[in-house]
């Protein structure tokens, strides 16, 4: 499976059984200089289109919205100390979190990269 | 949509461009830090083509504009920049600008795009003055080094005459000693040149070369916020009074001087995690005394910056208070609203 993407600006990619989920190059281009990501924690549970958390930038602050259901195994901790990757490389080593989904269904929700390119150019 | 005279320029730049007051205009280029600290340790240059450039000629155009504008015009030479405000008769402020006093018959002023339409009305509708507004290509360059890049790429050499807020007329532009970044700093207003605007994008092309950085509205904000400069919409509207803002020294009229009920104020904290927005509300313990106009992380100062007006008992009583973001209580300190001060800006 390629990166997948939700229609609220997240990307979600398989590795191995876990799910890695961070924003998109669009979203982090759109908030500017991030200043501090504000996260969940390990063993949180994720609802699909709920908030997580937010990332405030120097310009505005926006809601991280779910892309899927499940379980928080591990965050991107490097992010509190370097925000900027967030800007750098949204989607590699700006990774916000990784995450054990019970349940695969939920992604047939996401959109596939061509389907986002689309979306982002329609919006 | 409208686009300015350096729209290409920043779309070729791969720049982030976002609808603003009508106009497509970079938010920023390659990042808002790297632009920012540009103008504070270096040198940064502004579109500012899309702000309304009004021009008045009238035989009495002095007299005629001193009827409408918050300051007084007869006491200042030509060759000034006043910055006024343009009042209703509430004394609310209908918008900030700058005006370029050139000669007796001839005054321009500059004011915010997004009242260009407003401001124009009420002058007509009100004094029945006419003013024309100029479609030209116009820069703010701005920073320590202003200075030289301007005199070698405008091949200027009187440009050390130019004193803080004042301004003098070239053949293809004006060039004033203005801005609004709290650096040295200047702004071009390139005359009309037809459609291509060869000696604006040729000076741009210059400006670059020579390292000049270009820079978005994002910078812009956060280094007027650093200020403590208010800006339209935010600070001030038509229910904010000059007494209320701070800008009584702006009034040299006969304007009978009010006791404001509230101040507008610095608010500052060390934490980056929790960053004020406009309207977000602030607290003494449960009672709500004031409220947020522009917040942001400053890079620069280290610090989470806001610009509040709160009630005036509380700004004169107390030294902290509450500013609910997101739902939680989170304390700063209450400052004065220039967090950044550059003591050599008028020399």
């Amino acid at each position: 499976m390629g990166k997948l993407y939700s229609k609220s600006h997240e990307w979600v990619e398989k590795i191995e059984d876990i799910y890695v989920v961070g924003i998109t190059k669009h979203a982090a281009k759109e908030l500017g200089d991030v200043v501090y990501i504000e996260m969940p924690a390990v063993g949180d549970t994720l609802e699909f289109g709920k908030s997580f958390g937010v990332v405030e930038s120097v310009k505005s602050v926006s809601d991280l919205i779910s892309p899927l259901n499940g379980e928080i195994k591990e965050i991107n901790e490097e992010l509190d100390v370097q925000p900027e990757l967030i800007n750098q490389d949204a989607e590699a080593a700006g990774w916000i979190m990784k995450v054990t989904v019970p349940d695969e269904a939920v992604l047939a929700q996401l959109i596939s990269e061509s389907e986002y390119s689309q979306f982002i150019s329609e919006e | 949509m409208k686009t300015t005279p350096f729209y290409e320029k920043f779309k070729k730049l791969g720049a982030f461009i976002s609808d603003f007051a009508g106009f497509k205009m970079p938010i920023y280029i390659s990042s808002i830090k790297d632009e920012h600290f540009a103008v504070r340790n270096n040198v940064g240059m502004f579109d500012i083509s899309h702000m309304a450039f009004f021009i008045f000629r009238h035989p009495n155009a002095l007299e005629r504009m001193n009827q409408v504008l918050a300051a007084n015009l007869t006491t200042k030479k030509y060759g000034d920049a006043i910055y006024s405000l343009i009042l209703n008769e509430k004394l609310g402020i209908l918008d900030d600008t700058i005006v370029y006093l050139q000669s007796n018959s001839e005054i321009s002023l500059v004011v915010n795009a997004a009242n260009a339409t407003k401001i124009k009305n009420w002058f007509f509708e009100n004094f029945e003055i006419e003013l024309e507004r100029k479609y030209g290509a116009a820069l703010a360059v701005q920073g320590p080094k202003s200075k030289d890049v301007l005199s070698e790429v405008l091949s200027l050499t009187d440009i050390d005459k130019l004193a803080y807020y004042t301004f003098f007329e070239k053949d293809n532009f004006i060039l004033a000693r203005t801005g609004y970044t709290a650096e040295l700093g200047y702004e071009i207003y390139f005359n009309d040149q037809g459609p291509k605007h060869t000696i604006a994008l040729e000076t741009w092309e210059n400006l670059m070369a020579i390292g000049v950085k270009p820079c978005g509205l994002a910078a812009r904000d956060i280094l007027r916020l650093e200020a403590g400069y208010p800006l339209y919409s935010h600070e001030l509207t038509e229910n904010i009074t000059p007494f209320d803002a701070g800008l009584t020294w702006t009034l040299s009229k006969n304007i009978n001087n009010q006791i404001p009920k509230k101040k507008l104020v610095g608010l500052e904290s060390p934490d980056r995690r929790a960053i004020p927005r406009m309207d977000d509300p602030i607290f003494i313990a449960n009672n709500k005394v004031g409220y947020i106009t522009s917040g942001s992380y400053s890079f620069f100062l280290e610090k989470t910056i806001a610009l509040a007006y709160l009630d005036r008992k509380v700004s004169d009583d107390f030294k902290e208070v509450e500013v609910q973001i997101r739902g939680r209580r989170i304390k700063f300190k209450i400052v004065k609203k220039s967090f950044y001060v550059n003591s050599n800006l008028r020399s």
